[in-house]
């Protein structure tokens, strides 16, 4: 899709080949194009681009034209390209309006359609939509990449999105509203014929162009869901840019446009517009097609009805005429750093493997696909286009693989492949050996399979949800029989209806048949061809990965399969007296039932979240790659699980309001609760599980620069040379064999992937250590203070660094609704065990912990009340951390939100700093040793959030001080500059 | 249906005064059959009914050794309220105590209630903590307490009790949801305590 912009300027009806998705191919194509005499630096891939987010910050004495009139706003934009947009403020409401030009069907008169900009407190939105935003930028950049409700996505003039670097953009900036009429908005551009609005096509230039940076963003992706009224997201639209990428492919251009002319097989753009209408009704539930799903899905959840719309998008254009706006060579130039990333996957997008999958015979029926893009013959023979997704990825990763392997990262895919690899081929050796078995019985029970026998149920204990519990054995319906009876006897007895208790794998194998055909023939030639195209690049270990990440069954689930049969004759106390305490004969049938509802749905989320046609497959999918390139960046372990972390939150957040989930749910059958936590299963399947040895190669390296883990070592020594006495043990330890089977556990943690599977192994590892415990003294109760040094004891006996990394893991990954349970205790308590090995030579001096662990834990408590605060539905709170005086003296972390201006955030500092006269102190940022006073409207969040996003990354640091720069000398006697917007550097 | 809140409820005070003594007692005592045991006693729960609504106590216990001190903010974090307990034939114990409360005025969650549990009240005779002291104590700071005996069983269902009734009862529109997040004041705590 993203093509589309760039290949527009083509105009030629084949330069859409991208379709036929070669890679390499594309990109020797594009290389000549952009070899151009303007651009051959464009050649090469940027390391960099600019986000979209910037060049709107930077160019908006362009765009945003407050006191401008509609006349005159309708007679600029009467020159431009659809999409082109302005921003005015209207005279007598005083609210800004978005005018977007639109061009009207007969083309010979332009029109410009108006969006109220609502501002509720500190957020924006457009009047009509559930997606509200921090700040115009945001706001506006977000309609560059989807358009929610608007007709198409909003296009920035050409100039800016060519622009490479900050001076263009400020040169462009310079001229204001004279932009418009300069020479560096040509004429063909203004005079350009509107170009069909497309849905995506605008954009797309310059999601592509931005892309690289959208990583750069630092993720401020606080999404907030706001209570009360509609407002559901607060999009931080560098996911949103990330993922747009995505979107293309997978979302027709005019969704609205029902009687699109069939695209020209030529034409790139068609393969997607046939594909669906934009805004398709929800799929139908059961969808056979559902791997086709792809095309329909609105970027918002059907929150947003396309009011908006008023027009039909009729121009049934195809992207590729966009092309002319840009001029040749210009279109690439915008595209620089994307070059690698964006060129190949655009080309495929999506297109490859739903194509290979028209041609095959079985997937012909289906009728989104019936239309096979006219495959190019002498690309036909190349290896399918892999999946667009895919593509990306690949590339994401390839970039960094040099990079990284520079770093002595291990971050690259082939380090992953093979610790993947190694650990998943014995499991994926006996699955299959498994799965034959099923297919032999009945060919479409496979994915049924692990009703069978699944993984133990991980559910903490104390979920607040009974149906979180379930939700999170779901994928272990087995094990948690006994988990979920206990849940269900609590509950009520809602199993799901009796009807498909009896045989869910043959009600299944009969229900689903199409659907599973077509998904297995689906994957299966994108697997091909993603390998084909992958192999080569990445080696044989890639295909390990990527076999783990699209297998339909979860290798770690299987591999728990097996497992558990052992488990289950040990049942632990817990589901022993559950077991005792229910007639679990009476429970079974309906429990079947019940699970296996809850089985299928898990199922169908899953294969939707991997189905890269799908808009929710799309997003998971660019949220890895994303992932994959922010890990690298990150230096803070909790910075990079957070993100993560909020990004699966987003990802559950979008799909529990999509169509795309109501399309697959029977209401009747789950609440909203259990659907929230399938949903959350699902995304640890799909996203944690192929993302997780990256996850544990960043924290490594991030604990080994500092020097943690090298503390850990050290101290595990000291400690394994305490007596049990000096250590505070007051009762028995875990005798060898005990300890044997400890590790053996801990190993087994460290192997899952899911949070909530290591939590459940981390519990039953601490009844184990009870249960030796007790050897001497049965029947005493032994809290904390026994059980802390003892612990400490085990752990000191284990591998160190990978409980580090678990405990990480686990606690910013798992669901943050579940943290007062038993699971959340034992995790602190093993966290704060860990901070004490790590300090234990300085704590058997001072008797206490150092400042150092202490402020580590302060971290913690932070991070983890951040955490809390994001989940809940209402805050827009954020964190600033100001020093008095110097920088990094006395920090303390302020929580205020982020409309909160400089002043406000003063009137925090003097009260917690207690300064005398706070008329006489302001707030300060040091960026690289510079020192800059914020004006007192300036709002701090914005400038850090900037701070933050800058790349290469910045030292900075907020301080409270007086104005005089005194106290202690900060250096800062010369007068500051007042800053106020947050591009100050 | 009566809702469920969960309440999180930290237990301090020094090593040895009986604070697992008294959990077990109380979670013991009278076995919820609708819940399931917890692996041990450091974390345990027990549902009570309050009014019309059922308080899940989710009871964190510390441990109360000095070197493990700067781990309880971990524990304190996000709870409703805090247990102190103390051994009145200990004075130390009280004295631990004091500095318990200090520290959650200081850092700990806003509104936290307080109860303090002056322990091994079968032991009066060996006394080193007279009950008016600890009174007066309490009123100064707005705690609720009582002296106890885990080994007696004596007092422990007030304790909680008194608990239960010092949390403010949730606000009816937000009925249906999970008290939890109003209990703990997520963000509020964040600002008073992230220092």
């Amino acid at each position: 899709m993203i093509r589309h912009a760039g290949a527009p300027a083509r105009g030629d009806p084949t330069g859409p080949v991208p379709v036929v998705g070669k890679g390499e191919e594309e990109e020797e194509e594009d290389g000549m194009r952009l070899c151009l005499p303007a651009n051959p630096k464009n050649c090469l891939p940027h390391r960099r681009g600019i986000s979209i987010l910037e060049k709107l910050i930077k160019t908006c004495p362009v765009w945003l034209q407050l006191s401008l009139g509609q006349a005159e706003v309708a007679r600029i934009l009467h020159r431009v390209v659809a999409g082109m947009f302005l921003v005015r403020r209207d005279s007598s409401s005083k609210q800004l309006v978005l005018c977007v030009h639109f061009p009207s069907l007969n083309e010979s008169s332009a029109e410009v359609l108006e969006y109220t900009i609502k501002e509720e407190k500190s957020i924006l939105y457009l009047e009509g939509s559930a997606l509200v935003f921090e700040d115009i930028f945001r706001l506006i950049a977000f309609y560059c990449v989807s358009r929610d409700l608007l007709p198409f996505t909003l296009r920035l003039p050409q100039a800016i999105l060519e622009a490479s670097s900050f001076t263009d953009l400020e040169t462009i900036a310079n001229l204001g509203l004279g932009f418009w009429d300069s020479s560096l908005n040509p004429p063909q551009e203004r005079g350009k014929p509107a170009e069909p609005p497309r849905d995506r096509a605008p954009g797309f230039p310059l999601v592509s162009s931005l892309r690289p940076t959208a990583h750069d963003a630092n993720c401020a992706c606080e999404i907030e869901l706001s209570v009360g009224n509609d407002r559901l997201w607060f999009v931080n639209p560098i996911f949103i840019e990330d993922c747009s990428s995505a979107l293309p492919t997978d979302q027709p251009p005019l969704g609205n446009c029902p009687a699109r002319p069939l695209p020209p097989t030529s034409d790139a753009t068609s393969p997607t517009s046939r594909w669906a209408p934009r805004r398709p009704p929800p799929p139908p539930p059961v969808l056979p097609l559902q791997p086709c799903s792809p095309a329909q899905p609105p970027v918002l959840p059907a929150l947003a009805p396309a009011p908006a719309c008023p027009l039909p998008t009729s121009p049934p254009v195809p992207a590729p005429h966009v092309t002319p706006h840009a001029p040749g060579p210009p279109d690439h130039p915008n595209q620089p750093p994307m070059m690698t990333c964006e060129r190949l996957p655009c080309p495929t997008a999506g297109l490859g493997p739903l194509r290979e999958e028209a041609m095959k015979p079985g997937a012909a029926s289906s009728p989104l696909q019936q239309v096979p893009a006219p495959p190019l013959p002498a690309k036909k023979n190349l290896p399918t286009a892999p999946p667009r997704r895919r593509v990306s990825e690949r590339v994401s990763l390839e970039d960094q693989s040099p990079g990284m392997a520079a770093e002595g990262d291990q971050l690259s895919l082939p380090p992953q492949g093979t610790s993947d690899g190694p650990e998943d081929t014995p499991r994926e050796s006996t699955e299959q050996g498994q799965d034959t078995e099923v297919k032999a019985s009945d060919p479409h029970s496979m994915p049924e399979l692990p009703r069978t026998a699944k993984q133990p149920p991980v559910p903490p204990p104390r979920k607040k949800r009974i149906s979180r519990q379930l939700a999170s054995t779901l994928p272990a319906p087995l094990e948690n029989a006994e988990l979920c009876t206990q849940a269900m006897a609590l509950e009520t007895p809602t199993p799901g209806p009796p009807r498909e208790g009896q045989s869910p794998a043959s009600q299944a194998g009969t229900q689903h048949p199409p659907a599973q055909a077509t998904a297995h023939s689906q994957s299966s030639p994108e697997f091909k061809g993603s390998l084909a195209s992958l192999s080569d690049s990445l080696g044989v270990s890639v295909m390990a990965t990527d076999q783990d990440s699209y297998s339909t069954s979860s290798t770690e689930e299987e591999l728990e399969q097996f497992s558990s049969p052992s488990v289950k004759k040990k049942p632990s106390m817990i589901l022993g007296k559950a077991r005792h305490r229910l007639s679990f004969a009476s429970f079974s049938s309906m429990f079947h039932a019940f699970l296996s509802n809850n089985r299928k749905l898990y199922k169908k989320v899953v294969e939707l979240a991997q189905d890269k046609g799908s808009y929710f497959g799309s997003l998971v999918q660019d949220y890895k790659v994303y992932s994959l390139e922010m890990m690298a960046r990150q230096t803070s372990s909790t910075e990079m699980l957070q993100e993560i972390r909020t990004m699966m939150t987003q990802l559950k957040s979008y799909l529990l309001q999509s169509t795309e989930l109501k399309a697959l749910v029977d209401p009747a059958l789950h609440s909203e609760e259990e659907l929230e936590a399938i949903v959350e299963s699902a995304l640890y399947k799909c996203v944690l599980k192929p993302l997780k040895e990256a996850i544990n190669s960043c924290l490594h390296q991030i604990h080994s620069k500092d020097g943690s883990l090298q503390q850990l070592k050290e101290n595990q020594l000291v400690i394994l040379a305490t007596t049990t006495t000096d250590l505070g043990v007051t009762t028995s330890v875990p005798e060898v064999p005990m300890m044997e089977k400890i590790l053996q556990k801990f190993t087994s943690m460290h192997k899952a992937y899911s949070p909530e599977k290591k939590i459940s192994i981390l519990l039953k590892t601490c009844k184990l250590i009870y249960d030796s415990m007790a050897l001497g003294n049965p029947g005493k109760p032994y809290g904390a203070d026994d059980f802390l040094p003892v612990l400490m004891y085990v752990l000191a006996r284990s591998n160190l660094t990978e409980m580090l990394l678990n405990v990480e893991y686990m606690m910013e990954l798992m669901d943050p609704a579940l943290q007062l349970g038993e699971g959340s205790y034992y995790l602190t308590t093993t966290y704060g065990a860990l901070e004490h090995i790590k300090s234990y030579d300085k704590i058997t001096v001072t008797r206490q912990l150092s400042v150092e662990v202490q402020d580590s834990i302060h971290r913690w408590e932070r991070r983890r009340t951040l955490n809390k605060a994001r989940a809940s539905r209402s805050s827009v709170q954020d964190f600033i951390c100001v020093s008095y005086l110097e920088p990094e003296q006395q920090a303390r972390t302020l929580a205020s939100r982020a409309d909160t201006q400089a002043q406000a955030l003063c009137a925090q500092c003097a009260e917690k700093f207690a300064v005398e006269r706070p008329q006489a102190h302001r707030l300060f940022v040091l960026v690289d040793g510079r020192c800059f006073q914020l004006a007192d409207d300036a709002l701090p969040h914005c400038i850090k959030g900037y701070l933050l996003r800058s790349e290469p990354k910045r030292d900075f640091h907020f301080v409270y001080r007086p104005l005089d720069g005194g106290g202690g000398g900060g250096g800062g006697s010369p007068p500051c500059l007042v800053v106020r917007e947050p591009n100050f550097l | 249906m009566m809702a469920i809140r969960e309440l999180k409820v930290c237990l301090l005070g020094d090593t040895g005064v009986g604070k697992s003594s008294i959990v077990c007692r109380f979670v013991q005592d009278h076995f919820d059959h609708n819940i399931s045991p917890t692996i041990g006693a450091s974390f345990m729960t027990k549902t009570v009914p309050c009014g019309n609504e059922l308080h899940k106590f989710l009871i964190w216990d510390t441990a109360g050794q000095e070197r493990f001190h700067s781990l309880a903010p971990m524990y304190y974090r996000g709870s409703a309220a805090a247990v102190i307990v103390y051994d009145i034939t200990k004075q130390d114990s009280f004295y631990t105590l004091k500095k318990w409360v200090k520290e959650l005025k200081e850092h700990g969650p806003e509104n936290i209630v307080m109860a303090i549990a002056g322990n091994k009240c079968d032991l009066s005779d060996i006394r080193e903590v007279p009950l008016k002291d600890a009174k007066e104590y309490a009123e100064s700071i707005g705690a609720i307490v009582v002296e106890t005996s885990a080994k007696n069983a004596i007092n422990i269902e007030e304790l909680f009790q008194g608990i239960s009734r010092q949390i403010p009862p949730l606000d009816p529109h937000e009925n249906g949801n999970n008290g939890t997040i109003k209990v703990e004041k997520p963000t509020m705590q964040a600002s008073r305590r992230c220092c």
